[in-house]
């Protein structure tokens, strides 16, 4: 009887024995990625990391995946913390919770319509083919992604307007706010690929990191390069304090702790509407560069690095600027490039509306003027400069940014009750008509990016790129930091009569580019 | 010019769709104008508009998928209107009589599985209400023109418009706040 009790005693050990184990599989089955995490950590730590995750939980309303990947995000950065040798404590203030603000937990209630200049990049885009942009910032240092990620957490919320889903309303696209995790992700291929913006809740711009360099590519609805600098700016100086640095706000960097400004998105186009004439959309076909489309666009992108006091050296020694010294230089490439032997070359300028209107708006604010050359015309750099900085000053005044600004209001609020499906398709025509057809390239120059001092010691370079359109065989983008000026060179052909003849130019100018950009993609 | 790779490998990248969409292109273009030739030269009923919407429908449907809000919902609701244009174009074209019994069907069965769509995260498709509102809107319209118009009304289209009215009446009594921000947004013209 004993011995049957004896068993029998055993046996019950063992089956609780088993349920236990059971129990604990399951439990670890079950438990949350912190609490898998806390079972690394020491005691001690372990109370600091779960009031941690605790608090965390109440600064996030998302669905259930979304949360735990973004708990996953902060055990990452707390790991990495952890094998850099900074303490938990140190590890938790960086990342402090109340940078989440109430972004995570709150509805998506705010919607956007687009701007005047916006509207039309909705209509005209189709399969593989978006009007995009990038820009980059090389640092210092090899990226940390766990830290990267954290910074776009804290930052998004800053920034509403690009916390966005493009919509299809019954007259216009407009942008409706979304909360989700906002995603980086590492380089792959080709910048400015088109974004995937038709999932539920899907962003309109994408951050990649890619060795020293983090890049921002915008779906142009939601900003211009100005507005895009601003949050590339702010996300980098975030991502620097998380590294542990001191980065002050101001100059283009946003305070993330403060609340977005209404200023800040709004739509200031808006200021004309009460004008009356407008011009200034009316031009001609311009030339093509030759050369067969690529089907991958781009299919290469090149950038020309330059010394920014030889490059101003120069342009002051031509009584020219930057800007007019690398269009001349551009419509010597584009002659050279072309196998017309008549016609127009003509080379659009974006202008930056914030230089003549005071302005905060970090949404769209600039118009373009066309710098335009009869082929003929286009003989030397000395001869075609003083022509080029005419047309430059004249066609990028004031006024006439103005006219052609209200004229693009004109034309908005005169189509503005025709439902989208019959707009749409006239639309995407005329942007063909007068957008890509009228220009034979694109010059962009975002200037000088200004930093507070703290920051800018971190920071290498800047690089600009400018998507690729349908027509033109080349995009040309130019930005200065720094002692370092950099052109970048968009491509649609894989024919490189016009990089080849732009390093020949600038060389023979004594700037000596250092050239770098990706393999050439053709399949 | 010496060029520094600063760029990763770009992937290859898939291109049996692209392709897809030209073959397709080629031969939908042919018929284009084949199908309407022949039917002119043959005679009889006009069933190369039959063709043309056919190919309309699968272009629309399967091969140029939606740049802007492509999701479950959206997709039942354009679908639907693509068959529905169809199964009528066929009803009055080329085999009269049926259609007024089998439209409603497909419609409520449309307007079931939008909702059930629908049901399955109503947070997430609370931002893509607005095709299943077109949905409901056009089903109790259709209802409606049926009854006041005093044409003879079978079980499927009572059961249509018995689905489309209830939701009507539970979308407003349920989502009546955000339907009111949902129409500002569709219908802004600024």
């Amino acid at each position: 009887m004993n011995e049957h009790r004896g068993t029998m005693s055993t046996n019950t050990a063992s089956i609780a024995g088993h349920k236990e184990r059971e129990k604990r599989r399951r439990k670890k089955a079950t438990a949350t990625a912190p609490e898998l995490y806390m079972n690394t950590l020491a005691e001690s730590e372990r109370h600091t990391v779960d009031a941690y995750f605790q608090r965390l939980a109440q600064y996030i309303d998302l669905p259930k995946s979304q949360h735990e990947d973004m708990e996953r995000d902060f055990i990452k950065a707390l790991q990495y913390y952890e094998s850099t040798g900074v303490t938990i404590e140190e590890a938790t203030e960086r990342m402090a919770l109340h940078k989440l603000g109430g972004f995570y937990a709150h509805p998506p209630l705010r919607w956007y319509s687009l701007d005047s200049a916006a509207k039309i990049y909705p209509m005209s885009m189709g399969y593989r083919r978006m009007s995009m942009f990038r820009l980059a910032v090389y640092l210092k240092e090899q990226i940390v992604p766990e830290l990267l990620q954290i910074a776009l957490t804290f930052t998004i919320k800053r920034f509403p307007s690009f916390a966005t889903t493009l919509k299809r309303g019954f007259f216009w696209h407009y942008l409706d706010s979304t909360k989700r995790r906002f995603v980086i992700e590492p380089e792959s291929g080709h910048p400015c690929k088109p974004l995937i913006i038709h999932t539920s809740g899907s962003q309109s711009f994408r951050v990649q990191y890619y060795r020293n360099r983090i890049s921002a590519e915008f779906f142009h609805v939601l900003t211009d390069a100005r507005g895009g600098m601003v949050f590339l700016n702010t996300l980098t100086a975030e991502y620097l304090r998380l590294l542990g640095h001191d980065i002050p706000e101001g100059n283009g960097v946003f305070d993330i702790g403060a609340a977005p400004n209404e200023c800040e998105t709004r739509d200031e186009f808006r200021r004309f509407e009460q004008r009356r004439k407008g011009s200034g959309f009316r031009q001609g076909r311009a030339l093509q560069m030759s050369g067969r489309l690529s089907r991958n666009r781009p299919c290469q992108v090149l950038h020309f690095e330059l010394e920014l006091p030889a490059l101003l050296n120069y342009a002051r020694s031509k009584n020219t600027t930057i800007t007019g010294l690398m269009v001349a230089l551009m419509f010597l490439a584009c002659k050279f490039a072309t196998e017309e032997n008549r016609g127009d070359i003509r080379i659009q300028v974006p202008v930056n509306m914030r230089k003549f209107y005071d302005s905060r708006t970090i949404r769209n604010f600039a118009m373009y003027c066309g710098i335009s050359l009869k082929l003929s015309e286009i003989t030397t750099l000395e001869e075609i400069l003083p022509e080029i900085d005419r047309q430059l000053t004249e066609r990028s005044a004031q006024e006439v940014m103005e006219e052609m600004a209200v004229s693009a209001v004109n034309i908005v609020r005169s189509v503005r009750f025709l439902p989208l499906f019959i707009k749409r398709p006239v639309a995407a025509a005329l942007h063909g008509f007068l957008g890509e057809n009228a220009f034979t390239n694109t010059f962009s120059n975002i200037g000088a990016v200004d930093l507070p001092l703290q920051m800018a010691k971190h920071i290498e370079k800047f690089d600009f790129v400018l998507g690729s359109g349908t027509v033109n065989r080349a995009y040309c983008g130019i930005v200065s930091f720094a002692e370092t000026a950099v052109l970048s060179v968009t491509k649609l052909t894989v024919n490189p009569s016009f990089e080849d003849k732009m390093y020949e130019l600038l060389v023979g100018c004594g700037l000596s580019p250092k050239v770098s950009g990706s393999v050439l993609h053709e399949d | 010019m010496k060029i520094e790779i600063t760029y990763p490998e770009p992937p290859r990248v898939s291109r049996w769709f692209e392709l897809l969409r030209k073959v397709a292109r080629w031969i939908f273009g042919f018929a284009l104008v084949i199908a309407p030739g022949i039917n002119i030269l043959l005679g009889g009923k006009p069933w190369s508009l039959v063709v043309l919407w056919a190919m309309w429908t699968t272009w629309n449907v399967l091969l140029s998928p939606d740049i802007v809000e492509f999701n479950p919902i959206s997709q039942i609701v354009k679908s639907l209107i693509h068959i529905v244009i169809l199964l009528g174009l066929i009803d009055v074209l080329l085999a009269p009589g049926w259609a007024s019994f089998v439209i409603p069907i497909v419609a409520a069965a449309a307007l079931v599985a939008a909702l059930i769509f629908f049901l399955t995260d109503v947070r997430q498709h609370q931002h893509n209400m607005m095709p299943l509102i077109w949905l409901t809107l056009y089903s109790s319209i259709a209802f409606l023109v049926v009854f006041f118009a005093e044409i003879s009304m079978d079980w499927p289209m009572i059961a249509l418009g018995v689905v489309a009215w209830t939701l009507i009446g539970v979308g407003i009594v349920a989502f009546h706040k955000y339907l009111r921000i949902e129409f500002a947004k569709r219908f802004h013209w600024k």
